[in-house]
């Protein structure tokens, strides 16, 4: 449960190929190898899982790395109309069209005014593919399972039930996402669901 | 080796893929022996009797018992009928017909794991089998166990037939047992069997053929007959077929005793002879018996056991069968190439003069050729429309039954191709379209023809074609005819026109396509099933297409279906709302115009309408409907561009400026996100952005439900005006972040000459190519 030099080594390559496009990461949308791979990991790791970090403000926070098809630069989208305010339009990602969400936005923090510096991570949820505006990839961390602290009652609802746990890196605390919940968009519309998360 | 290691649903989904196939084809041709009887084509027949032989030899492989057994009779009376033994008439036509809407039903049935009760087909298989073996059977045939030779007037020969296999032979996924089987319904077959090659146990490689055989086959049938048993195999064997005597009548009685005896032997060929050796001989049969079996389930070996019928093997057909998943992800590749050369063409005029015109000719050829491989690979997609046709005359028949009306289908342009995505989504409309013609356009009773002096026979016809890069397809009944005076008392009735209300036929006919109409007095479980061609329309025109009817009293209806030839490529207009690009469908699409300030009216509802030579028509403000800033809120600055919504009815959608026209690829949304009001798709445009297709009737709904809150927003004051369209179209990003400190201004302010107008569009069509 620590940060390693490594990891940002790596960290910096992954953005660097989502950047240039990389075919390679175009191949392989199945959710389903993913989550056989996922599983495969977890089980030969003991009980660790990955998690690509990323910043939005001061917070820091981390989607499991691999869910993570992409990362790539801020470009302009196509807004979509008549959609919430944090989703942010749908771009072209090699003929496949795919919604850009804020992140700042969902957690009610107010809409980014997104920069070439900011960078979108796009990941699979389920069968789909979204794009997270954030503001910059900080780190690859290597998590065992046991380090990752439930999230405690918050007063904001929506942390509280879009975080699937907490892991405390030195002084710095990562926010784990629980990207289903997230961008599930059946959620969004009925309101905040009750049931307890799980994973 | 054994053969429960292999996953059999995959081939079982494979047969009945081919199945499906095969049925089309065969319900064509004897669509065309309905048509022509007199002159049949030999061609015909045999393929008819290859596609039943095909069915049955899956349905062997895969133990589909019953399929087995009916097809097995259907195609003895259709070999009969292809050796001239049966003359064709319109009787047995229509027998065929019937048998080949039961083998339909035994394979769907089959493909489900079920059977159909015997009494359902007992009648018909008892007339085939009257025809094919000059007897009926009272119980359910079996395989090769029903039939009796019967010495005809035809004389019997007798064909010593020495059939010794190569090694690869059930490698090829062959089987001896069928061959003999299949000799056994020629006539009295004498087998035996040869040995020699038959290695010790140890040695014996489970999927070669170590046997050889010699039948003695005494027959009425022709050389050609025997020789086509073998058809299958004569690659993979020595075959050598004599013609010993001609048996005489006596003898061929004699012969008929034996029968028992030689059908023993026959029954089991691939047991080895006695003379085996004592010691290995039950392991033998063992490995012999399994040797034979095996290769029966098709194993992923380099042949398959060719059920597309004898002749197409022979002529090598050049097609192969590619799943669509690959296709589709081909023709999304070719759009992203298109969309990438378009991206590259714009940078060539940044580069320095001398280098851009060499550029310039490399892209010229460049854009040409991607061009040809976009055309190529959307042909790849082009199927013939034959498959959805050949359903259609089995619908005939069977409602023409059930109506108890004489109806004969004509169709032509079956060869007429189209997408694949609209050939999916053209059944139902088309059945639907079907049914009304028969159900509600043709006479009650063959008598009302009569007395209206017309024949008896209802013609009805199904044709496609290709006209001005779309598809129609054209039903046509010679029946009664819309009645006016009934439709339009029952749309009155109905609410649907005021009682009042003067219209023109056409307008009058086209009132069948509203929704919650329907003529029929009562729900007939034919065409009355709640559903009228509202839904037809409505299926219709959520494909691109349109739906029209012509009809003249007393002499008949006709409907138009147009349809555009693919659903994943779209012709649209590129339209600019302040800084957003938006697709409208050109199909959609009836003019533009830009209206002046006296055609502009409000309704007291809040509604705007423009008035156009007399009509009026509601205005769908989209900068509205989609919350757009910056753009033009005054008709008369805008342009209106008018669309057709369901229905026929026509709107005009408020826009900036009209960007030009183009080809689009159309793209999901929903496959990564949800359905959004108002857009049907999505494309990407040639600078690589995603650009929206709008959903014209989804338009209209949207701007019904917020009307009234138009309204008020009209009272409390334009304060969104789009004071520069050049701007915005030349340098959007820049405007983008400019138009929000823009003070509002108020309306009319700006003014654009035509001309400075027109030159942005031309600019921009440019860009867009």
């Amino acid at each position: 449960m620590e940060s390693n030099s490594l990891a940002t080594q790596e960290n910096m390559d992954l953005t660097l190929q989502g950047e240039t496009n990389s075919p390679a990461h175009n191949q392989d949308h199945n959710p389903d190898h993913n989550t056989g791979k996922t599983g495969m990991a977890m089980a030969k790791d003991t009980g660790q899982q990955q998690f690509i970090t990323f910043t939005v403000g001061d917070q820091e926070y981390g989607v499991d790395i691999m869910s993570v098809r992409e990362i790539k630069g801020w470009v302009e989208t196509t807004l979509l109309p008549n959609t919430p305010e944090y989703m942010r339009g749908v771009l072209n990602l090699r003929g496949v069209i795919v919604p850009i969400f804020d992140l700042r936005c969902r957690f009610g923090l107010g809409k980014t005014e997104a920069t070439n510096l900011h960078v979108i991570v796009i990941i699979a949820v389920k069968n789909r593919m979204v794009g997270i505006l954030v503001d910059t990839v900080s780190d690859i961390l290597t998590v065992s399972n046991s380090d990752i602290r439930d999230v405690p009652k918050m007063e904001t609802l929506i942390e509280e039930e879009y975080l699937s746990g907490l892991v405390t890196i030195e002084e710095r605390m990562v926010a784990l996402l629980n990207q289903e919940r997230l961008f599930d968009t059946q959620i969004i519309e009925n309101g905040i669901g009750l049931s307890q998360v799980d994973e | 080796m054994s053969t429960n290691d292999f996953d059999l649903d995959q081939f079982k989904a494979t047969y009945f893929e081919e199945c499906a196939e095969l049925l089309i084809d065969a319900e064509t041709r004897l669509a065309d022996l309905q048509h022509n009887p007199e002159s049949v084509d030999a061609e015909d027949l045999n393929a008819i009797f290859r596609v039943v032989h095909s069915v049955k030899g899956g349905a062997g492989a895969f133990s589909f018992d019953q399929l087995v057994g009916f097809a097995h009779i259907y195609e003895a009376l259709l070999d009969r009928m292809r050796q001239g033994e049966i003359q064709i008439t319109e009787e047995i036509v229509t027998l065929l017909l019937t048998a080949n809407d039961i083998l339909t039903n035994l394979i769907q049935a089959a493909q489900n794991g079920t059977t159909l009760p015997e009494e359902s087909f007992t009648e018909v298989k008892n007339k085939l089998n009257l025809l094919a073996f000059d007897q009926p059977v009272s119980t359910p045939a079996e395989e090769g166990e029903h039939e009796t030779i019967t010495p005809d007037e035809t004389r019997e020969k007798k064909y010593i037939i020495s059939f010794n296999p190569k090694p690869e032979l059930l490698q090829h996924a062959n089987e001896p047992l069928l061959l003999v089987r299949e000799m056994k319904e020629l006539g009295e077959l004498e087998t035996k069997v040869n040995t020699d090659r038959l290695p010790p146990i140890q040695k014996i490689i489970s999927d070669e053929a170590y046997f050889s055989w010699v039948f003695e086959l005494i027959s009425d049938c022709s050389l050609s007959d025997v020789e086509e048993v073998f058809e299958f195999v004569t690659e993979d064997c020595d075959l050598d077929i004599k013609i010993e005597e001609e048996a005489t009548e006596a003898e061929a009685e004699a012969k008929q005793e034996e029968k028992t005896k030689s059908q023993q032997i026959s029954a089991e060929p691939a047991e080895p002879a006695e003379d085996s050796s004592e010691k290995s001989l039950e392991a033998t049969k063992q490995q012999a018996v399994e040797a034979m079996q095996a290769p029966t389930i098709p194993t992923p070996a380099p042949v398959k056991p060719n059920p597309a019928g004898n002749t197409q093997a022979s002529q090598r057909v050049s097609s192969i069968r590619v799943e669509l998943d690959r296709v589709d992800r081909l023709v999304n590749m070719v759009g992203e190439l298109v969309i990438t050369q378009a991206m590259l063409r714009q940078q060539v005029d940044n580069l320095p003069s001398e280098l851009a015109a060499f550029m310039a000719k490399g892209f010229e050829d460049l854009g040409m050729h991607t061009r040809e491989i976009q055309e190529s690979v959307m042909a790849v997609r082009m199927q013939p429309v034959k498959s959805v046709f050949a359903r259609i005359p089995r619908l005939v028949r069977e409602l023409a039954t059930k109506l108890g009306k004489k109806v004969e289908l004509e169709t032509s342009g079956e060869h007429t191709e189209v997408d694949k995505t609209v050939i999916e989504q053209l059944s139902d409309p088309l059945t639907h379209m079907i049914r009304n013609s028969l159900d509600h356009g043709i006479e009650e009773t063959p008598e009302d023809r009569i007395k209206a002096g017309k024949p008896e026979l209802a013609t009805v016809t199904l044709s496609a074609e290709h006209r001005s890069g779309r598809i129609h397809i054209i039903v046509t009944d010679d029946g009664r005819g819309i009645n006016r005076e009934r439709v339009k008392a029952k749309a009155i009735e109905k609410g649907i026109i005021g009682p009042d209300e003067n219209l023109s036929d056409e307008a009058i006919d086209d009132l069948i396509f509203s929704p919650g109409f329907s003529t029929a007095e009562e729900v007939t479980d034919v065409s009355g099933r709640g559903v009228g061609m509202d839904v037809v329309r409505r299926n219709i025109s959520n494909l691109g297409g349109r739906i029209s009817v012509q009809s003249t009293s007393g002499k008949g209806t006709k409907f138009i279906m147009s349809l555009p030839l693919t659903l994943a490529v779209l012709d649209g207009m590129v339209v600019a709302v302040g800084k957003e690009k938006f697709i409208i469908s050109l199909t959609a699409i009836i003019e533009s115009l830009r209206p002046a300030k006296t055609e502009l009216h409000k309704l007291s509802n809040g509604a705007e309408v423009v008035s156009l030579r007399g009509e009026y028509i509601r205005l769908v403000k989209l900068h509205r409907l989609f919350n757009i800033p910056g753009a033009q809120n005054d008709p008369s600055q805008a342009l209106v561009v008018v669309v057709e919504i369901e229905g026929g009815k026509q709107v005009g959608i408020l826009v900036d400026e009209l960007l030009g026209q183009q080809q689009v690829v159309i793209k999901s949304l929903e496959e990564n996100y949800d359905p959004v009001e108002g857009i049907s798709a999505a494309t990407i445009l040639g600078n690589g952005m995603v650009a929206l297709i709008l959903d014209v009737d989804g338009l209209d709904a949207m701007a019904r439900q917020t009307s009234h809150k138009q309204n008020q927003d009209d009272e409390k004051g334009e304060t969104r005006n789009q004071p520069n369209l050049i701007t915005t179209s030349l340098d959007t990003k820049k405007l983008g972040s400019e138009e929000k400190l823009t003070p509002a201004q108020p309306e009319n302010t700006s003014t654009i000459p035509a001309d400075t107008a027109s030159e942005a569009i031309t600019q921009k069509y440019e860009v867009m190519e």
